[in-house]
């Protein structure tokens, strides 16, 4: 069957569900779409007629298509071209970008990625003394979940800079494995990040931990079986073809990717439990109040509340569902596993 | 025609341009696209004025693509650009174009009555440019059809970059 992974929900019959089986997945994609749309025309009016060198994307739960009003903010990215803006004008523009998101409804995270990074810093360096968590993580999220809102052209320009990175030099190997390389780096990264977060930044633990071990899992599992599955591309004997179906499908919201991958593979079937249980953790996740439960849980006391220890234990299972993805991957593409997932 | 002046052909949205109508139209999955990419139906049947205005506001050559444009036309290969589009959205783009003196020859399905990978639209395209001009599209089934047309097709992977199409090309 002929599946638009984009912009429909056809996908989820690919598994044999449908949207009234997964509905949080559902309709947080259905919102996230809309969200997207408005984001983008509050923007729109601040576009020039050239490049003013600033591009702007929405990564985390809008850019996965996870989103939800009541509970999620926007990170928004923004990348210079220092050639074109430096980086004083580059923080003006991102400020003014804020603006009419906020006005849009928006609330606009001042976390992580509160200034622009130039594109330089991203494709420059990688993996060397001047690469850091910050770079890492633009560069992996650009890649992976990145939702163009302001300048797509802009952002499509900057965005295959870092691909072509990953793509050209005469040690980027064939499976494009520094590409893989830096998105486990990343996927490691956050996880250890957890702990200076939880036991040395203060944060609390409860919502970051299920975090982890549904949203940041199934990204990463989506990402190995997106690369297993190419493995077939490349053995047809076609460089290019790999290429372009892997980097093609790389931004694809990660429940997505995932049945995509294990779909060519002819698997699919593999990844309805997995679904589930993500849709499970979108619900539970959706409430205020359980995240406010969360946010001030103490270590230990998920076996206390009900809802809580519910969402604990849905963690669990989707570890034995993610468990049957990896055994099919063992399965099928075990060579590869071995030998660029775990060695 | 010198070989060092051979035409080049470029598909348009994910190739030269961005975004797609895609990322603003509200059911993009169910849009008559078919009907507008081939003149068969009235903008006004396909979104509403005020998203019109959007688009028009928001599609944009990429800054790197038109460095690759200038360079090719400044060695002296004419341009050609090929894209299932809706004619009446690419004013902006070509004011773009006019800004840096380019003029490519253009070919759009709305006008032609007929897209990629139709068989007429290479027909047409074929009208225009010798037998194995280079053609970049972000398309498989494009990229087919073009080799089978004739054209030295080529896929436009996420990645490429303009020194890779200029050592091939130029």
């Amino acid at each position: 069957m002929s599946v638009d992974w984009r912009h429909s929900t056809d996908w989820l019959k690919v598994v044999g569900l449908s949207p009234t089986d997964t509905p949080a997945l559902a309709e947080r994609a259905v919102a996230s779409a809309h969200r997207l749309r408005e984001a983008r025309t509050a923007v729109a009016a601040l576009l020039p007629p050239e490049s003013a060198g600033l591009a702007a994307w929405a990564v985390g739960s809008l850019g996965r298509m996870e989103h939800a009003d009541a509970v999620s903010d926007l990170d928004l990215v923004t990348v210079h071209d220092p050639g074109v803006v430096d980086e004083a004008g580059a923080l003006e523009l991102h400020d003014a970008l804020a603006e009419p998101l906020r006005g849009a409804g928006f609330e606009v995270s001042e976390k992580t990625f509160a200034e622009p990074l130039s594109i330089d810093e991203l494709v420059e360096n990688i993996g060397g003394t001047n690469d850091s968590n910050r770079r890492l993580t633009y560069r992996a999220l650009l890649l992976t979940e990145g939702a163009p809102l302001h300048d797509a052209a802009t952002c499509a320009a900057f965005r295959d800079r870092i691909l072509a990175s990953y793509r050209s030099g005469p040690a980027r190997g064939r499976s494009l494995i520094s590409l893989s390389n830096d998105l486990h780096r990343y996927y490691r990264t956050i996880c250890v990040d957890y702990r200076y977060k939880v036991e040395e930044a203060g944060k609390s633990w409860a919502l970051r931990n299920l975090k982890l071990r549904h949203s940041r899992k199934l990204w990463h599992l989506a990402m190995l079986a997106l690369q297993c599955a190419g493995q077939d591309h490349l053995r047809a004997g076609d460089q290019e073809a790999h290429d372009a179906w892997v980097l093609g499908h790389l931004d694809l919201p990660p429940a997505r990717k995932l049945v995509l991958a294990m779909n060519d593979l002819g698997h699919a079937d593999a990844c309805t439990e997995i679904l589930r249980r993500f849709d499970a953790f979108l619900a539970g996740i959706s409430s205020p109040e359980l995240r406010g439960l969360l946010e001030n849980l103490e270590p230990g006391g998920e076996k206390e509340q009900p809802l809580v220890a519910q969402l604990f234990e849905n963690a669990r299972g989707f570890d034995e569902a993610a468990a049957q993805v990896v055994d099919v991957l063992l399965e099928v593409k075990r060579r590869f596993v071995v030998r660029f997932h775990l060695l | 025609m010198s070989t060092a002046a051979r035409p080049v052909v470029f598909d348009l949205v994910g190739v030269l341009a961005e975004p797609t109508w895609r990322s603003l139209h509200p059911d993009p999955g169910n849009a008559p696209w078919t009907e507008l990419k081939t003149g068969r139906l009235e903008e006004s049947e396909f979104w509403d004025e005020s998203v019109a205005t959007t688009y028009r506001r928001a599609l944009r050559l990429r800054p790197d693509r038109l460095h690759l444009l200038a360079e090719l036309d400044r060695r002296g290969h004419p341009i050609f650009i090929a894209t299932n589009f809706f004619a009446g959205w690419t004013e902006g783009l070509r004011e773009q174009l006019r800004r840096r003196e380019l003029d490519p020859t253009w070919l759009i399905s709305s006008e032609l009555g007929c897209a990629k990978p139709d068989a007429a639209f290479f027909a047409a395209l074929r009208e225009q440019v010798p037998e194995g001009t280079p053609f970049l599209d972000d398309q498989a089934p494009n990229v087919a059809a073009a080799r089978e047309a004739g054209l030295a097709a080529f896929h436009a992977c996420p990645g490429l970059m303009n020194e890779e199409l200029l050592e091939g090309w130029a």
